[in-house]
């Protein structure tokens, strides 16, 4: 239901208020009376009406007068002037220019009085409504785009005033974000530059002045010290905006320590992957060079009829170095292979019945060319066997992985293999005493890629303690490595002894 | 030897992949060389001292001595400058750069090298 008009009624003489009055009783309207144009003036802030009637003739403040006065106030309600006067020219022309919207004529005519009224009502009503809906429709798009700003977790809305040094708008995320209260970035003064990064802040200051100088619009990244002391990336875009009186500083500093983390570690694992690939070409290279200079070798005492002069021990010698380097080769080839399988979840155990003991040795005694060349002991403290339900091929590399890295660190000093069992666990140790490890390296030497000492002059592509501690783990066993600098490393293997299972 | 004082010349062999030196002692011995191997500068300088070769084959890049050190000691010993070094690298610069008195580049010519042998200790 429509509520009723209100319309307001400024006339000094109080029969003709009551003329009106009696005149709109039991209608749509609402009347409400003034006796004079300072009264109807004050009337207006009071409520909203539909329309204004002004008595043309009123002592002190005429109708014309208050007519001029409402519209100063910037009141666009429709007026009608009524007066006794017969209508003459001059007094229409200064009532139209005083705002008036028409004339009534007294004795009113209640009729024409209604007719009229009812009109602007109408006309009245429709502005109303429209200016409800066009205040819905504002605060509507206020609010979403308050839910806008707010909404956005990632990064921080803000306005400052150009001068003042501090913010005059910050979006809620802003202490989320940075850890810092609203409250401190509203109050603080530079409370950015304050906060910032020491190597940023100058970087900060320049853009800074670089914009209120030129004006227009900048976008550039920094960093920030979070409340905690950790390190945050912004984004940050802003523009100067210039209003009547003072220019705006509006910005959006979005928060990409995300992007900017996923960056990094993107590029260390480019770098990771460069020198990897440039130590296995290496690493490929190295046993093909005396195994092409071998079968040069072979070439060139064929070509001068002397192969028959090479004592056979010495060839059968020359042979078997040359297998050891083949094998190298191999083994480098597998080792690429099951990384990339172990990278891909393709890495599978297949257990067997088997002796580890028996293992041990097999694979020591396969060692003993390479323990000859190198002029190395090797030490085996076994028992008698070790059966278990693992995968005997794995557990090979392994060991050979294992046995590798102690012959290739051990500075040409003795090598041991310790096996013991405790409970339902194989204990096996493989002890060196070359340049060990230091403790900072002992936790990242069984990851991909890594080793302790820089490539220079031991060989290998870093992947063989990786390859180990994935075939251990894959076994439920787990590896650990204890070390001194300059004294030697130990690598023990702890496997659980699994039986086979019972046949269903 | 057709004329002359025949005597067995000693080749000191500084180089640290084993297959490598194997490999080379394997010929040289078949050209009826005396062959003492050494896998680091510091076994170098032992069996320097102790064997006094005739030629040496050096290696340059060694982990621990390596053959910056090995010349360095031989160069300062009056008695040792003298004997030829033939130094075998991969990289022409370096091997230039310490001037021996012959320059292998790897990988190796076998050929190459034994000539170069046979010149140095004739």
């Amino acid at each position: 239901m429509l509520p009723r008009a209100r319309i307001l009624v400024i006339d000094d003489q109080p029969a003709n208020l009551l003329v009106v009055e009696a005149m709109l009783r039991d209608s749509d309207y609402e009347v409400v009376t003034a006796p004079s144009g300072k009264e109807g003036l004050a009337r207006l802030h009071e409520s909203d009406f539909a329309a204004i009637l002004i008595d043309v003739q009123m002592p002190e403040m005429d109708g014309f007068e208050t007519a001029l006065w409402v519209r100063a106030r910037g009141v666009r309600t429709p007026i009608i002037f009524l007066t006794a006067t017969p209508r003459d020219e001059l007094h229409t022309m200064r009532g139209y220019e005083a705002g008036a919207m028409d004339f009534l004529y007294q004795p009113l005519n209640s009729e024409i009085l209604r007719a009229k009224l009812s009109v602007l009502t109408e006309l009245y009503r429709g502005r109303r409504e429209m200016e409800i809906r066009s205040a819905q429709i504002e605060a509507h798009a206020e609010r979403r785009y308050r839910d806008l700003v707010e909404g956005i977790h990632n990064g921080i809305v803000w306005t400052a005033v150009l001068g003042t040094g501090k913010y005059s708008f910050v979006s809620p995320s802003a202490q989320q974000i940075s850890g810092y209260p609203h409250e401190a970035w509203m109050t603080e003064k530079y409370f950015m530059r304050e906060h910032s990064h020491p190597d940023d802040r100058q970087g900060l200051v320049d853009v800074y002045e670089k914009l209120v100088a030129n004006g227009g619009d900048v976008d550039f990244e920094h960093r920030f010290v979070r409340a905690d002391g950790s390190t945050l990336w912004f984004h940050t875009t802003i523009r100067v905006a210039d209003l009547t009186g003072y220019r705006e500083l509006r910005g959006l500093s979005v928060d990409i320590t995300y992007l900017k983390e996923t960056e990094q570690s993107l590029r260390n694992s480019i770098t990771l992957r460069d020198e990897f690939l440039s130590i296995a070409s290496h690493e490929l290279k190295t046993p093909l060079t005396p195994l092409q200079l071998q079968i040069e070798g072979f070439q060139l005492l064929g070509k001068r009829g002397e192969l028959t002069r090479v004592p056979p021990e010495k060839l059968a010698h020359m042979l078997e170095v040359s297998a050891a380097q083949v094998h190298t080769l191999t083994r480098l080839v597998d080792q690429l292979l099951d990384v990339s399988r172990i990278k891909s979840g393709r890495i599978d155990i297949e257990r067997a019945d088997m002796d580890l003991t028996a293992l041990v040795r097999k694979v020591a005694l396969n060692f003993q060319i390479n323990l000859e060349l190198g002029d190395v002991s090797l030490e085996l403290d076994l028992p008698d066997s070790m059966p278990g339900f693992w995968d005997p091929v794995r557990l090979e590399q392994m060991l050979v992985n294992l046995l590798d890295n102690a012959l290739k660190y051990g500075m040409g000093k003795p090598l041991r293999i310790v096996l013991r069992q405790e409970d339902a666990t194989a204990h096996l140790t493989v002890t060196d005493q070359g340049i060990g490890i230091a403790e900072a390296d002992l936790d990242r030497i069984f990851e991909r890629f890594e080793r302790a000492v820089s490539a220079g002059h031991y060989s290998g592509m870093g992947l063989g303690l990786y390859i180990t501690r994935q075939i251990v783990e894959l076994h439920g066993g787990r590896i650990a490595a204890t070390s001194r600098l300059g004294e030697g490393s130990s690598f023990t293997v702890h496997l659980p002894i699994h039986e086979r299972p019972a046949p269903l | 030897m057709i004329c002359g004082v025949s005597t067995t010349r000693t080749i000191l062999i500084v180089e640290d992949n084993a297959a490598i030196t194997e490999l080379m002692k394997t010929l040289l011995e078949l050209e009826n060389y005396r062959v003492i191997t050494a896998k680091d500068g510091q076994q170098g300088i032992n069996a320097l001292q102790r064997d006094r070769p005739d030629v040496i084959i050096l290696d340059m890049m060694m982990p621990g001595v390596n053959g910056w050190h090995f010349l360095d000691f031989q160069r300062a010993d009056a008695t040792l400058k003298h004997i030829p070094v033939i130094v075998v690298s991969a990289f022409g610069e370096i091997a230039r750069s310490v001037q021996p008195d012959a320059y292998l580049p790897k990988p190796l010519k076998l050929e190459q090298l034994l000539e170069t042998v046979q010149k140095y200790s004739a």
